[in-house]
């Protein structure tokens, strides 16, 4: 009976320790990984999808006129902008790992 | 019946109290991690780099090719066997068309997506990422997204209130993955996108106005647990905290926020996309 206990507790205690600590750390091993892949085959991951990694990224040109005082010439260019299809870059971005594990790295 | 069967009786219910408990719990916290959705990093993926990315990209592709200029995108990071009754997706974020410096000063055209992650190292805690495609859907067990493409109109307020700093204005980091939409204890991370709807449907920053709005004019999704996972939850998930609830637990879901849009046709378009 009291081994059954154990295990049980054992069991459920595995469980909690599972679940948590996968969702803390395990995919920024991913993205590590991805990194350190694209890295070593210049830019390229499996089945020659290329990965970039993102330093910065500022919403569409034609959207900062926007917030800008003259909303007369925003209106024109959002509106010759809206319903056309965008282009969009082959390239994958990735945001690498969390800050916290890119210092702790160094 | 003698003392000694007294004690062995007593003993039994004991183990199989025990028993219960650590099932209940057991089976609890596969679907409450699951249902949080706002970390960073859900666990380990059932899928490989190649097809997270090739996925991405059709996601991306999809938005593109309908002009979105502004999007919410979702994803399910659980299996769909702990998803709760009626929910489809666990995280939801902002994805804005952008150009995008890469860190060897190449220049791309894609979606960033603003999100609030949960803290790694407190859960109860939030704070905002930009990241890209590829990134959020590192977290998903199931390749299927969800998305949102507000009407044209929408999408220009939203950019509008973005270049007004309202990622930063209406983030609150006390965290709980049942947050209640109607009041500013807690967020999550599709509250915190609905946020964001609402100060640029009515341009304010004012949360106290934000509020007010979607008390008038939302529908958050009850999340049914259950009488021994709703006694149980607040005890075992950090994260799981209802006390800006009175009654029911209602939150905010991306399929709460899809028929809010449907409702005031400011959506052009809802959808799901598959590999």
């Amino acid at each position: 009976m009291a081994i059954k206990m154990i295990s049980t507790l054992t069991a459920s205690a595995c469980l909690l320790f599972a679940s948590t600590s996968f969702a803390a750390d395990s995919m920024q091993h991913f993205s590590q990984a991805a990194t350190h892949s694209a890295q070593a085959t210049t830019n390229t991951v499996s089945g020659g999808v290329k990965l970039a990694s993102g330093a910065a990224a500022v919403p569409f040109k034609a959207i900062a006129v926007v917030g800008e005082a003259s909303a007369k010439i925003a209106e024109p260019l959002w509106n010759s902008a809206t319903g056309k299809k965008l282009e969009v870059s082959d390239e994958s971005v990735t945001a690498g790992p969390a800050p916290a594990l890119a210092v702790a790295a160094r | 019946m003698s003392a000694s069967g007294s004690i062995s009786g007593a003993r039994i219910a004991f183990a199989a109290l025990v028993r219960l408990v650590a099932l209940t719990v057991s089976l609890f916290l596969f679907q409450s991690s699951a249902y949080a959705g706002s970390r960073q990093q859900e666990g380990p993926s059932p899928f490989t780099a190649e097809e997270i990315a090739t996925f991405a990209k059709k996601v991306e592709k999809t938005a593109a090719a309908r002009g979105a200029y502004v999007f919410l995108l979702a994803r399910q990071g659980v299996p769909s066997k702990d998803l709760p009754e009626g929910v489809e997706f666990t995280h939801t974020g902002l994805a804005v068309y952008s150009t995008i410096t890469t860190e060897q000063g190449e220049t791309l055209k894609g979606y960033a997506i603003h999100n609030l992650y949960q803290d790694d190292d407190n859960p109860r805690r939030s704070h905002l990422a930009m990241d890209y495609p590829i990134d959020f859907f590192s977290g998903a067990k199931v390749l299927k997204a969800g998305v949102i493409i507000p009407a044209p109109a929408l999408q220009q307020r939203i950019l509008q209130s973005l270049e007004s700093g309202i990622l930063e204005s209406v983030h609150n980091n006390n965290y709980s993955m049942v947050s209640n939409p109607f009041n500013t204890k807690y967020q999550n991370c599709t509250e915190y996108v609905l946020d964001i709807l609402f100060a640029s449907i009515y341009q304010t920053d004012s949360i106290k106005q934000i509020k007010v709005n979607e008390h008038a004019w939302f529908q958050p999704q009850e999340i049914k647990l259950g009488p021994l996972k709703g006694l149980l939850a607040p005890l075992i998930a950090k994260e799981f905290r209802t006390s800006d609830h009175s009654g029911d637990i209602r939150t905010t879901t991306f399929g709460a926020i899809a028929d809010f849009l449907k409702s005031q046709s400011l959506a052009e378009e809802v959808l799901v996309v598959y590999p």
